[in-house]
């Protein structure tokens, strides 16, 4: 937990000379090998999924994602140059072209639910644990009422209902993704919210924070210098698991066959597509899976670490936590 | 391998220590299976739990049906005048005692000890030693399609209940075991009119239900107007008999218009029933091999009998559970859990028992299919129904000799719809309702690339609607095939020259659950793109949200398939009369409509199938429909089981199946 | 206290209403029927005549005819989809098998979870800090389905060590509880990592030091207790969806008969009571799992009180 202690630190003053704040950052990154080594293998799979677009989305050129018959079906790696360097699905599609431009629904995928339940958890949580009495009761309840209902009949209804008024403005697969999108990050931000509400409530009691209120102090500074920072920590590490866990809840969904529509793919849909062959007792086209996996999985390592380090970048309590 | 049965068998002893039941059972002790079991009773997490549910509910509950029967007797012990909240109590209680107890073995308490041990090593079961000698030492054991949904005739539609019934209970014709053709069963002597629409059965008069009472014909009548009734799917089946759907809809109505009485199945005595048809119908033993119509026993439904509030009259499903259930077929149902498991024993009061070959009969669920194969492998199944595509897929080229496949009575086809505007094309006439676009749609499809690349189990490209090989004397024309070039040609001619103006928004439906049709819409996307220069959606959705949007014809392409029925052509080729409830389609000219009529009244067997080959050759030039290829049945079971054989249908006959040691 | 808590449990019943009419909302919009042909089409009087055979014809009846059951009776009324058994049966047989997994793989979540975490903590930047962090993340960075399945292949198919398919023994619960516990393990591995890098900064800590006592006694001693507050936060959540069963690991180990496989089939299958007794029973679980959460908060620590009103 927060303490006097770790507060008042930030309140100290300077022992060497003030930098810039950008430059302040940028030397606290460096010194941090979590940040630059995780982000630098992130940016190694998500630039070139990123970088690649122009030609895995473009009907005519052979990198196209959908592009069938462009290698022999269940080709292993290795063969057929480049684009059969992963290897080849059942409908004879290189499993490279569909990894880049999964690596980059994914990524929006997560990227969305992340920043909608930092937006809808955060404040919800703070507003839960700071206002407190019948706010906090009513808010919480909200929350429980939302981790009540089943979230497979959520999605499906949230699709069901949102799927045909937005194909009004949007191509349907555009259209699609938008509620997908949505659909996950409307019911990602109750954990959040929780976890919010529960470190207001203990900060809540803090002496510092009375110590606020006794020299009087109006509730909004206090709450804005001096309980939000404190909840830098807890909210970069749920929002950088909000990614892993958007982009998994993804998959879980391609799972049930309500994910995305197919044939785009996702990192989670092409696992879920191909499970059955390549985790096949017999024979099994290990290829189909494992080259997702392993870019879906490094992935959500390297954001698991990155946030990791980031908060200790930008904690006020990151000076002296050793015993 | 051997540890498994072991380790089974320890649960049983370990978790009914605390009753009475552990001294009725042969201990098999083993110093690990004991070893085991004391640590799963010290590490069990509601142990204490376990001892407090058991000094409150009555001694000698088994742990196996702590679900059902505990709660059954705890409510009726609060039912003794314990409140509301007692009884909330009671079931937190229960719970916590049915969470202590994480063995949930397979014996089932009251089932007997034959079928209940999923060792099989414990076959001195009681019914073996009062039964004459069976050929199969133990019970016969397989992992059906999914789980059971219900076994109440009437409301019957999985092949996992039918296969299921044909097990515990029998008609006036059943298959047989080889050619899988309807053989008599409790039907002795067949007669028909010279019109052929009066027949004439002399039942059986040895034939006993699994509680004694004798069959009767008046079992058969109470059955079939019961089917009319409380319809479900395959009353439909029924409208062949004078006044049925008459009734049906009278009886629905209770307006008293056509009487029970009226309708076409009468019990002049108690071994004679008559059916009067409205039509001639060839195919007639076929269907009373089919489950709907078979008998039913009146007497031990009627405590689940309830009358709605106008005054029709309904059994509760609960009527085909055990132990309430009575069966006439060569098994009895013993225990049902759902969700797990089923157990069959033999019917001592089945009149053919002398020809029952297996003890019993144990259903498995499993739904996942790589653990079931897993199942299969480790020898706990015999039989293995379902076999998952891909794993199907290996043993096929493996050419594994436990995999048997057969041909079945099935199309998969993608149903058009032809109407003028659909809503998916809002303001736009749908391009599919003209016979040219449909033509070049089908003619742009490389089949061969499907069953070679997909399905890849052997099966047949579809070049007709009808399975071939069923009906030799059912001629018709074939649909149009692969030919880029002429699909290019007609598309142009409809108005679409390499696919320009073709109007963006026609979407392939399919239910994603489906791995297969998931690859083959993107399949097809693909080619259509390719061949003819037209883009179209892919939408995969949930299979109830499918199945509403494809009978409600709010789709523009869809993926479905049709399994047949019975034996006949008219099964496949009555589903797009334009009357027809199945006609998903949009599409049904007056000229159609007018064939099958015409060959449904004809009773010449050669100009009956002349007009029904025309009627097919409309389907497949015309294309309401376009078929993609012919499914094959597969399943695989290990080399000592005797007695079962791949058809297609899909059919199962478990009178001669055992297990050889 | 007392007070907070009775507040709490009546409003129970408050929540659980809403939840209820929410549900049934969700499903009586959702399209597709239970009641809906499965291969051959009826029509749609016939269709009626059956869904009133299941009192299911008219949707008021889930407003007026069964929340009047499950009130007086218990009685969630009969599955609409598997025939011949009641909701409650289900549900109440599904039960012990998901309670049985959920225990085991939330103890190995809550045990392996906090000591990995702690000593990431205490050996920030070690070793031990990335090795540990980096094999329990693993458990949230691929598809519970993809782990699963390699388990069972690994440990099943080709080791043969762990039977499938099969319920009773500690064998046969072990590998899907792995597999159960990866995704909590890897939150609490988180959570306890950053409030006890937070804990051992704080005075109290470096005066435990300073006056002489062993490292590892502080961790023990003052460390742990107070870094718990986020676990047991989200502990609460956990626990319910754990205890209810999870659909993917039932699925790929073959566990049969559990709440997940009966959640998602019900919902597939718009079994529309089973549904409803199954969210009111989850939904129930989930509450007392939160009240409790809550409770403890104020047992481990002493300073929050639930009692006190807005700042």
């Amino acid at each position: 937990m927060s303490t006097a202690a770790g507060h008042v630190a930030t309140y100290a003053p300077p022992l060497r000379k003030p930098r810039s704040p950008a430059m302040d950052a940028l030397v606290k990154v460096i010194r941090q090998p979590r940040v630059w080594l995780a982000g630098s293998i992130f940016l190694a799979i998500a630039l070139p999924c990123l970088l690649t677009l122009p030609w895995t989305m473009n009907p005519a050129s052979s990198w196209y994602y959908d592009a069938q018959y462009a290698l022999t079906p269940r080709t292993p790696p290795g063969e057929g140059g480049l684009l059969g360097l992963f290897g080849s699905d059942m409908l004879g599609r290189s499993i490279l072209t569909r990894s880049l431009v999964g690596g980059v629904i994914s990524l929006a995928v997560g990227l969305a639910a992340a920043v909608l339940s930092v937006v809808l958890g955060v404040s919800i949580g703070l507003l839960a644990g700071f206002k407190g009495g019948w706010i906090d009761s009513l808010l919480m309840r909200c929350v429980d009422i939302m981790y009540g209902l089943p979230y497979v009949l959520m999605i499906i209804m949230l699709k069901l209902a949102l799927e045909p008024a937005l194909s009004k403005f949007f191509s349907p697969m555009i259209a699609n993704l938008v509620v997908l999108f949505l659909a996950i990050g409307l019911v990602s931000w109750l954990t959040l919210a929780r976890v919010v509400r529960g470190q207001v409530l203990s900060l809540r009691s803090q002496p510092f924070i009375e110590a606020c209120r006794a020299v009087g102090l109006p509730g909004w500074v206090i709450f804005l210098r001096h309980i939000l920072p404190n909840l830098v920590g807890p909210v970069t590490v749920y929002a950088t698991l909000t990614v892993p866990q958007a982009i998994l809840q993804e998959a879980f969904l391609s799972f049930l066959g309500i994910g995305i529509r197919p044939p785009l793919p996702t990192w989670g849909s092409l696992a879920s597509e191909n499970r059955t062959a390549a985790l096949n007792v017999i024979d099994p086209e290990w290829w189909t899976l494992a080259f997702p996996c392993i870019l879906l999985a490094l992935t959500l390592l390297t954001l698991n670490f990155l946030g990791d380090g980031l908060r200790d970048v930008f904690d006020p309590k990151r000076e002296g936590n050793k015993l | 391998m051997m540890t498994q049965p072991n380790m089974m068998t320890q649960q049983i002893d370990t978790t009914i220590d605390t009753t009475d039941e552990s001294i009725d059972r042969p201990r098999r002790d083993s110093r690990w299976g004991r070893l085991t079991g004391r640590i799963r009773q010290i590490m069990s997490p509601g142990a204490r739990l376990l001892d407090l549910g058991v000094s409150v509910i009555e001694r000698g509950v088994s742990v196996i049906e702590c679900g059902t029967r505990v709660i059954e007797r705890s409510s009726r012990v609060i039912g003794r005048g314990a409140g509301v909240v007692g009884r909330v109590a009671m079931l937190a209680l229960v719970a916590g005692f049915v969470a202590g107890c994480p063995a949930k073995e397979s014996g089932g308490s009251d089932a007997g000890a034959a079928g209940a041990d999923a060792s099989g090593a414990a076959a001195g079961s009681s019914v073996a030693s009062t039964a004459e000698a069976t050929e199969g030492k133990r019970p016969f054991r397989f992992i059906n399609r999914g789980d059971i949904i219900t076994l109440d005739l009437n409301d019957m539609s999985y092949l996992q209940d039918f296969r299921v019934t044909y097990a515990i209970r029998e008609g006036l014709y059943t298959l047989d075991p080889e050619t899988f053709k309807a053989v008599p069963a409790l039907a002795v002597e067949t007669s028909v009119s010279d019109d052929k629409k009066t027949w004439t059965f002399k039942l059986r008069p040895e034939a006993k239900w699994s509680n004694g009472d004798p069959v009767r014909a008046g079992d058969f009548v109470f059955s079939w107007r019961y089917m009319l009734e409380a319809p479900g799917e395959y009353a439909y089946l029924f409208y062949y008999i004078k006044n049925a759907e008459a009734y049906e809809n009278s009886y629905r109505a209770q307006d008293g218009a056509v009487k029970a009485e009226d309708v076409g199945v009468r019990a002049p005595d108690d071994l004679t029933l008559v059916v009067e048809l409205t039509n001639p119908v060839p195919f007639l033993t076929d269907l009373l091999s089919f489950p709907p119509f078979y008998p039913r026993h009146a007497a031990s439904m009627e405590p689940f009998k309830s009358v709605d509030d106008k005054g029709r009259v309904s059994y509760k499903p609960e009527y085909t559970r055990p132990p309430a259930v009575v069966c006439n077929g060569p098994f009895v149902l013993t225990a049902w859990e759902a969700g797990r498991r089923l157990v069959m024993e033999r019917n001592e009061q089945y009149w053919d028992r002398a020809n029952v070959k297996s003890p019993g009969v144990e259903m498995v669920v499993n739904n996942d299919p790589q653990g079931a194969f897993i199942q299969y492998e480790q020898k706990q199944v015999d039989w293995l129904a379902d076999v998952g595509p891909d794993i199907a897929v290996r043993l096929f080229n493996q050419k594994r000799p436990d995999l048997h496949v057969a041909g079945a009575f099935g199309t998969a086809f993608m149903t058009l719809n032809c109407a003028e505007s659909i809503s998916e094309l809002p303001g736009v006439k749908n391009p599919l309702s003209d016979v040219r676009v449909r033509r070049a749609l089908s003619m742009a499809i490389d089949r061969t690339k499907i069953v070679q690349n997909i399905t890849r189990m052997g099966e047949q490209v579809a070049e007709r609607y009808i399975p071939p090989g069923f009906f030799p004397d059912v001629k018709s024309e074939p649909i149009p095939g692969f030919n880029v070039e002429n699909a290019k040609k007609e598309l142009a001619a409809a108005g679409f020259p390499n696919g320009q103006g073709f109007p963006r928004g026609i979407t392939i439906l399919y239910n994603a659950d489906n791995p297969t049709r998931t690859q083959l819409a993107q399949f097809l996307k693909a080619q259509w793109r390719t061949n003819l220069g037209i883009d179209v959606e892919v939408k995969g959705i949930e299979l109830k949200s499918y199945r509403n949007e494809v009978t409600s014809k709010n789709y523009s392409v869809a993926l479905v398939a049709w399994y047949g029925d019975y034996m006949d052509p008219s099964t496949f080729t009555d589903k797009y009369l334009s009357t027809s409830q199945n006609n998903d389609s949009n599409w049904g000219p007056a000229a159609y409509d007018d064939l099958i009529a015409r060959a449904a009244s004809e009773p010449d067997e050669a100009k009956r199938n002349a007009l029904l080959s025309q009627a097919e050759t409309m389907i497949n030039t015309e294309l309401p429909i376009i078929p993609m290829y012919h499914y094959v049945n597969y399943g695989l079971w290990h080399a000592n089981v005797r007695g079962l054989k791949m058809n297609a249908k899909q059919l199962t006959v478990f009178k001669p199946v055992y297990v050889a040691e | 206290m007392k007070k907070v808590l009775l507040y709490r449990l009546l409003q129970f019943p408050l929540v659980l209403a809403v939840i209820y009419l929410l549900t049934f909302l969700l499903i009586w919009v959702a399209p597709g029927s239970p009641f809906a042909s499965e291969s051959r089409a009826m029509n749609p009087e016939a269709l009626q005549q059956l869904a009133q055979r299941f009192n299911a014809d008219s949707s008021w009846r889930f407003l007026t005819y069964y929340p009047v059951r499950i009130v007086t009776e218990f009685d969630f009324g009969p599955s609409m989809v598997k025939r011949g058994f009641s909701v409650k049966e289900l549900i109440f047989s599904g039960l012990p098998i998901s309670m049985t997994l959920g225990l085991a793989a939330l103890g190995i979540a809550v045990v392996v979870g906090m000591l990995v975490g702690t000593l990431s903590a205490v050996k920030r930047d070690g070793i031990l800090d990335y090795a540990g962090m980096t094999l329990t993340l693993f458990g949230i960075s691929v598809p519970a389905f993809v782990t699963g399945a390699v388990l069972v292949l690994i440990f099943v198919a080709w080791l043969e060590w762990f039977p499938i398919g099969q319920w009773g023994s500690i064998k046969d619960i072990i590998l899907p509880a792995i597999a159960l516990s990866l995704a909590p393990m890897a939150y609490i591995v988180r959570l306890q990592r950053v409030s006890m890098l937070d804990v051992l900064g704080a005075d109290y800590v470096r005066t435990a030091r300073a006056k002489g006592l062993s490292k590892s006694r502080v961790v023990i001693k003052h460390c742990l207790r107070n870094a718990f507050l986020p676990v047991l936060s989200y502990l609460g959540p956990a626990a319910a969806t754990t205890l209810t069963g999870s659909f993917v690991v039932e699925q790929v180990f073959s566990i049969q008969g559990g709440l997940g496989r009966h959640f998602v089939e019900a919902v597939t299958g718009r079994d529309q009571t089973m549904v409803l007794g199954l969210v009111l029973v989850y939904s129930t679980i989930l509450l007392a799992m939160n009240l409790l959460v809550d409770v403890l908060y104020t047992v481990v620590d002493p300073r929050i009180d639930l009692e006190k009103k807005g700042a």
